[in-house]
């Protein structure tokens, strides 16, 4: 029986493998015993058949017995047999032909008989006419002759014949009876027994595999129960928790609405303020354009100072170049009376005088390289102090511009800032209707948390409940478990 | 080469050192020109520059001090040795200087300073330039604060 079928499949297999057991004994038994009926109808037909056979030859002898009282009396009352035998030989012959109506041979015989009978109450009737006209010795000379023996001989013979033959299918059904009631018991007590071998088979298996799988699925109920009331229990403490939560929720939601409210009342200020700011910003426009005026006037005086301060800057390397003339003129001074003193002291002491003059020209030399370094350093600081002024004027020009980029992004500010005040006066009322909308909207979630929260004490009550069926289908579970296995499993 | 007691010395400075040279060796000073170095010459030596028509070589103090030049040269100092001139390259020339004879004894010579080595390249050389380098002097600080203190009160 295959393991995946259900216990429902399993037992409706085992009743129709149960059932058609039982109708193919039925049907066995039912062959059995209609064979034995039919064995018992041939047997019964077959002493019908003997007995009218029997009768037939009986009937043909009062005949012949009446013929020959009267013909040796002469008394009517002796013909009574004879009379009788007239109305029921014939009837016998037919009821033999219809009895033996599937046997040829028995039919042949009731062809060969039957031609006797009828001569033989010929015989017997000719005989009693004789009789009857008084003409008796006659009738006993016909008597003499055998004719009327010959003819009872004969169907003496046949009657025989058919005694034996049906006497013989008498035997041969009479076996055949046997046979067939043997059969049918054998059938009848060996059918019951493997019907009963298999319906114990199927309920030892039927039980085990009920004790097994229902021990399983009650183990799975069972466990299944802890778990539900573990996670009812849970459930209930989460409800709880949630009861709680939705308390604190509404709460919250209140103070939103009270906030909500704050809000709307604030955007109004700032709509307010925000137009007030909106003029403020417009007379910083015109300010920021009075300041751009100034600017750009400054920036007229800085370029002028910048182009003076270039010239300074040129003049100063003009005298720079001249400078250097000097410098050079004093560096080659001093080499040429370096050397003349040279040549002055290689002249003996003629040249003592020359010598003396020629160091004083080094040294005024020499004085001048040093005035003329001085006067290049000054040079040099005033080249960077106009350096120093040409770059901070630019960069004072670069302020200037700076600030009237400066200035025009404030007046581009002004005006974007009248603009955003403008979007932001409609954003504040817009706020401010929100708001509003938004105080109503959590005035409805405040009431719908209300809901929510009695729903959820609901929920938990109904956690209640759960808990308490749970606790039931465990109990229920032990019960069945202890249906299905004893106490001491 | 003696020099005369009463002869003036041409005082160079170089290195922040100051030198001395006897003018009876000196010819004149100038601006240094570009010197082309040539094969072989050895480290104290610039090249060959061109000086009056002439190709004078140029000899530096500083390298001949043992030291590294970072600077070019201020000057050239021609100095005749024999009948040839040789050049030497310092950072300037301050002027013409006398200096006592008695203290002349105690200045260390030029070379004292210069390596073995190179006063032994000088020698093999040019004899007669080791005598002129040898008759120079390096003046010590003190020496030379004297000397510019006596310049200064003159």
């Amino acid at each position: 029986m295959n393991a995946n079928w259900t216990f429902g499949r399993k037992i409706a297999a085992s009743f129709v493998i149960s059932s058609v057991l039982l109708i193919a004994i039925g049907v066995i038994a039912f062959q059995s015993i209609d064979q034995l009926i039919d064995a018992s109808y041939r047997v019964t037909h077959t002493h019908q058949v003997l007995e009218k056979a029997a009768s037939l030859l009986g009937a043909m002898k009062d005949a012949e017995t009446g013929q020959r009282g009267y013909i040796i009396t002469g008394n009517e009352s002796y013909l009574e047999p004879y009379q009788g035998a007239l109305l029921e030989a014939p009837r016998l012959l037919k009821d033999l032909r219809n009895l033996t109506s599937d046997n040829d041979q028995e039919q042949k015989r009731i062809d060969l008989a039957e031609p006797l009978v009828t001569a033989k109450l010929a015989e017997l009737k000719h005989t009693i006419d004789l009789r009857r006209a008084g003409r008796g010795d006659e009738a006993l000379a016909l008597i003499g002759a055998g004719t009327g023996k010959k003819y009872m001989d004969d169907l003496r013979v046949i009657v025989h014949d058919m005694d034996d033959t049906e006497r013989g299918l008498l035997k041969q059904r009479a076996v055949e009876s046997e046979m067939t009631s043997i059969r049918a018991k054998n059938v009848i007590l060996y059918g019951t027994l493997v019907s009963l071998a298999f319906v114990i088979a199927v309920g030892v298996l039927l039980t085990r595999a009920l004790n097994q799988q229902v021990g399983t699925a009650v183990g799975h109920v069972q466990s299944s129960s802890a778990e539900l009331q573990a996670a009812a229990n849970q459930q209930a403490s989460g409800a709880k928790e949630q009861v709680n939560a939705m308390t604190e929720i509404t709460t919250t939601i209140s103070e939103l609405v009270a906030t909500s409210r704050q809000i709307a009342e604030s955007a109004q200020r700032v709509a307010h303020i925000a137009e007030q700011t909106a003029l403020a910003a417009q007379n910083g426009d015109g300010t920021v354009e009075k300041g751009q005026d100034a600017i750009a006037a400054i920036r007229r005086q800085v370029d002028l100072v910048v182009n003076h301060m270039l010239d300074l800057g040129r003049k100063s390397q003009e005298i720079g170049a001249v400078l250097d003339i000097v410098a050079e003129l004093a560096e080659q001074t001093n080499i040429l009376a370096i050397n003349a003193t040279i040549e002055a002291s290689g002249a003996g002491e003629a040249g003592r005088r020359f010598a003396v003059v020629a160091d004083e020209i080094r040294k005024l030399a020499d004085r001048v390289a040093v005035s003329t370094k001085s006067i290049r350093s000054q040079i040099d600081e005033v080249r960077g102090a106009v350096n120093t002024t040409v770059m901070a004027t630019e960069s004072g020009a670069k302020a200037v511009e700076a600030g009237a980029r400066q200035f025009n992004e404030v007046a581009a500010s002004f005006r974007q800032i009248t603009h955003l005040v403008a979007t932001t006066t409609d954003a504040a009322r817009e706020i401010e209707l929100s708001t509003k909308q938004q105080a109503s909207a959590a005035e409805q979630v405040r009431i719908a948390v209300t809901d929510v929260a009695q729903a959820t004490r609901e929920t938990e009550a109904s956690t209640s409940q759960t808990l308490q069926t749970a606790s039931q289908l465990a109990g229920l579970s032990q019960d069945l478990r202890r249906l299905i296995q004893p106490l001491s499993a | 080469m003696i020099n005369p007691p009463s002869t003036p010395w041409l005082i160079c400075q170089n290195n922040h050192n100051e030198y001395a040279f006897a003018l009876c060796d000196v010819i004149e000073t100038m601006r240094p020109l570009a010197p082309h170095p040539f094969a072989g010459m050895p480290g104290f030596v610039l090249g060959v520059a061109t000086l009056r028509g002439q190709a004078v070589p140029v000899v530096d103090m500083t390298a001949l001090m043992g030291a590294s030049r970072t600077a070019p040269p201020g000057r050239y100092v021609t100095l005749r040795i024999g009948a040839r001139v040789v050049a030497v390259a310092v950072d300037s020339v301050i002027g013409l200087r006398r200096l006592d004879p008695a203290a002349q004894t105690d200045l260390p010579p030029l070379l004292s300073e210069a390596a073995a080595h190179t006063v032994s390249a000088i020698a093999a050389l040019d004899s007669g330039l080791l005598l002129v380098l040898q008759s120079a002097h390096l003046i010590p600080q003190a020496v030379w604060q004297a000397l510019e203190t006596q310049e200064l009160a003159q």
